[in-house]
């Protein structure tokens, strides 16, 4: 049955959880009809006042002057039982009857004791008090009890409460029901919520999206699933089709290389070959920003002024001053890889538009890290510096870029791995001219427990495949 | 097309097999290593590479990684399943990935497509040189220990005694590897030289003792006084901590 109800479609599953409720009511509603509960009334508090009647009659008999009377009546009628003496007259003529809620109607079948005489008076001859019991002390004289007052310091009612747990009775097993079953139809679409979210294009099961439930939610699963291979079909094939760019573009680079290196002619072939240069670093950067490499490195610890020392050195190497300032050791949780491509991306754009590039490393008191490559060069206009940031966006009208510009990707690519280090990149003006760009990283980012190089390094050489055996068994 | 030149070459020339299927380029190349003093023959697939094995040994295989059929990665395997010839990977992949998969499987040196061809020619030099040298071959590629510190060969990583990791530039590392792989011995300038790429990586000539001081700054615990890479008056460096596999 609750299998159907779970498989059912959606549309009658609505429905059954609009009328299924509505029937259980009325069904509970007429049953609890009859069971209208007696009116409450303390057999307890009957009880008390019938002993403390007995009581004010016995003290009222014992007492020897009128005045000890009067003072008996007076504190009994202070401590909230309304007592006033009355003739023994009282007594005779039968129970009056009196209106419903006195009160005082089972008393004295309940707790009087027989040899008292009593009546029920709607109102007595000499007294104040209406509906009373009339009690008789000796031949002359009566004393007539108005009711107990009644205690009104609950908050509620016993008819209120009364009403109260019919309504529960009633609509608690609705509720529940209600909710369950739409707990029930709405389980599938949490489950669909929780796994969109976790969503990866180009990791984990084929099937993500569990296929059951709701037939709705069944064929959404389907299609869900059905579109991310699909997804996944598109990932693998433009990683195909960038191989085989990258590999197609460079063997006839490789050809031209070769050829240019045989010219004759000394400024055709520096011309030639430094064409080859620049359009071999757009082919590096187009797959840099397209590549997946960046978001599947491994977050490890590494020593970030060892990390800049090798970009600086790089850049060295090749007759660029660039020089780095800062700790000579510091340890931070970073994917080294795509750091180090950041700053060298921000150094190689330093070195397009100035002779000296800094690389500098702040460390602050809480852990936060900042990376600033400052230039000498001529700076970069204000409204430019959030455009910079964006793909394919080039300031060439505004800096003077040689012929080695590339397709701008470079700030996007130092943009993207900033932010994939939960840090930002920033630019300002150096003093007295040139740019700074800054990437600010948060304090320490969380390495996974026991992610040490080694362990890293295990797992990048299981993920390269077996062929890891073939040189250790060397 | 096997263009073998062994008219233009002197016998004791060393033969370079050169796996390519382009043809411009194998011709170019095939050209250009025999100006440079090389015996070169060429092979386009797999199955000419056998061939030309088959007809006579080389000193050194270079391996283009995309071949029709059988490609570079896979040959590459099978050759070192029975041989110790030095491989140098063409490839036109310049990511890591490709880098570390020819690597692990054998190759002892790789270049990206497009190439400088006195690069390609640098790097034959070095390795025959260090083929010459080492009487140890190939180089061992596990990862090693030194002071607590774990340099891998493969995934070019080095990591301090406390797990972090520590970058180098490739000059560096292969200054380091070098001294790794020869602990305990004085290494002169010139051997360092002939076990590293260093002072081709570009128009700056750097000296091997620039390279030695920037891998000090990076690993001694006092570069004052260095204790892990020591001075030899006249004679080179010498690495002073022993070196275990780790």
């Amino acid at each position: 049955m609750l299998k159907r109800f779970q498989c059912g479609s959606i549309r009658w599953q609505i429905t059954a959880l609009a009328i299924g409720p509505l029937i259980l009511m009325a069904l509970l509603a007429a049953v609890m009809q009859p069971l209208n509960l007696i009116d409450f009334h303390s057999v307890s508090d009957d009880k008390k006042s019938a002993i403390r009647i007995e009581l004010v009659v016995d003290q009222v008999r014992a007492a020897t002057t009128r005045e000890h009377v009067v003072a008996i009546l007076d504190s009994v009628n202070k401590s909230g039982l309304p007592v006033e003496p009355v003739s023994a007259l009282e007594l005779t003529g039968g129970d009056q009857a009196l209106p419903n809620g006195a009160g005082f109607a089972k008393l004295v079948g309940y707790g009087l004791r027989s040899d008292l005489a009593t009546a029920l008076r709607t109102e007595t001859a000499d007294g104040a008090l209406r509906n009373v019991l009339v009690v008789g002390v000796d031949s002359e004289r009566a004393l007539a009890f108005a009711p107990l007052a009644k205690k009104t310091d609950a908050w509620i009612s016993d008819k209120q409460v009364n009403l109260i747990l019919k309504i529960l009775v009633v609509l608690l097993p609705v509720l529940s029901l209600s909710f369950y079953a739409g707990c029930v139809i709405s389980a599938p679409l949490k489950r669909f919520a929780d796994a969109a979210e976790t969503l990866k294009p180009d990791e984990g099961p084929d099937t993500l999206f569990e296929e059951n439930g709701p037939s709705e939610i069944r064929t959404l699963a389907k299609s869900l699933n059905d579109m991310r291979c699909r997804v996944r079909g598109m990932i693998n094939d433009r990683t195909r089709m960038l191989r085989a760019i990258s590999h197609d573009l460079r063997t006839p680079l490789t050809r031209l290389r070769l050829r240019a290196e045989r010219s004759t002619q000394p400024e055709l072939r520096e011309a030639i070959l430094s064409d080859i240069a620049s359009l071999n670093e757009m082919i590096e950067e187009t797959l840099t920003y397209l590549s997946k490499d960046r978001s599947t490195e491994k977050l490890l610890r590494a020593d970030l002024p060892s990390l800049l020392n090798t970009v600086c050195s790089d850049f060295a190497d090749i007759g660029f001053a660039v020089r780095y300032e800062g700790p000579d050791r510091f340890a931070y949780g970073c994917k080294p890889r795509s750091l180090a491509r950041a700053v060298s991306n921000l150094v190689d754009n330093g070195t397009k538009f100035a002779d000296a590039v800094t690389v500098c490393l702040e460390v602050a008191a809480n852990g936060a890290v900042r990376i600033a490559v400052s230039d000498n060069g001529p700076g970069l206009p204000a409204e430019l510096r959030a455009k910079v940031l964006e793909p394919f966006f080039k300031a060439d009208t505004a800096r003077n870029a040689n012929d080695h510009s590339g397709f701008g990707l470079g700030l996007s690519i130092v943009d993207d791995i900033a932010r994939s280090h939960g840090g930002v990149v920033s630019l300002t003006d150096a003093r007295p001219h040139g740019l700074v760009a800054s990437i600010e990283l948060p304090a320490e980012m969380r390495v996974p427990a026991g992610a040490t190089v080694d362990k890293a390094a295990a797992a990048g050489a299981r993920a390269t495949g077996g062929q890891g055996k073939l040189v250790t068994s060397r | 097309m096997n263009a073998s030149l062994p008219m233009t070459v002197p016998e004791t020339a060393a033969r370079i097999l050169l796996v390519e299927d382009d043809v411009a380029i194998a011709a170019m190349l095939i050209e250009m290593l025999g100006e440079n003093g090389f015996a070169a023959t060429s092979a386009g697939s797999a199955p000419e590479m056998q061939q030309a094995m088959q007809r006579e040994t080389f000193d050194l295989i270079v391996l283009d990684a995309m071949l029709p059929g059988e490609d570079g990665f896979s040959i590459c395997r099978r050759l070192r399943a029975d041989s110790a010839t030095p491989i140098i990977m063409l490839t036109a992949l310049g990511d890591d990935v490709d880098r570390i998969v020819g690597l692990e499987l054998g190759a002892d040196d790789y270049i990206t497509k497009p190439f400088n061809s006195r690069e390609l020619v640098a790097r034959i030099k070095g390795l025959l040189r260090r083929a010459a040298y080492s009487s140890e071959r190939p180089p061992r590629q596990e990862p090693l220990q030194f002071a607590g510190w774990r340099i891998d060969p493969i995934l070019r990583q080095l990591s301090d005694p406390d797990g972090v990791h520590v970058s180098m530039t490739t000059a560096e590392f292969d200054v380091l590897i070098a001294f790794c792989r020869n602990p305990g011995r004085v290494l002169t300038r010139e051997q360092l030289l002939g076990l590293t790429h260093a002072g081709l990586a570009g128009p700056v000539e750097r000296s091997i003792d620039v390279h030695v001081s920037r891998v000090r700054q990076k690993i001694e615990p006092n570069v004052r006084e260095p204790t892990l890479i020591k001075t030899v008056r006249l004679g080179g460096y010498l690495f002073t901590p022993a070196v275990e596999r780790g």
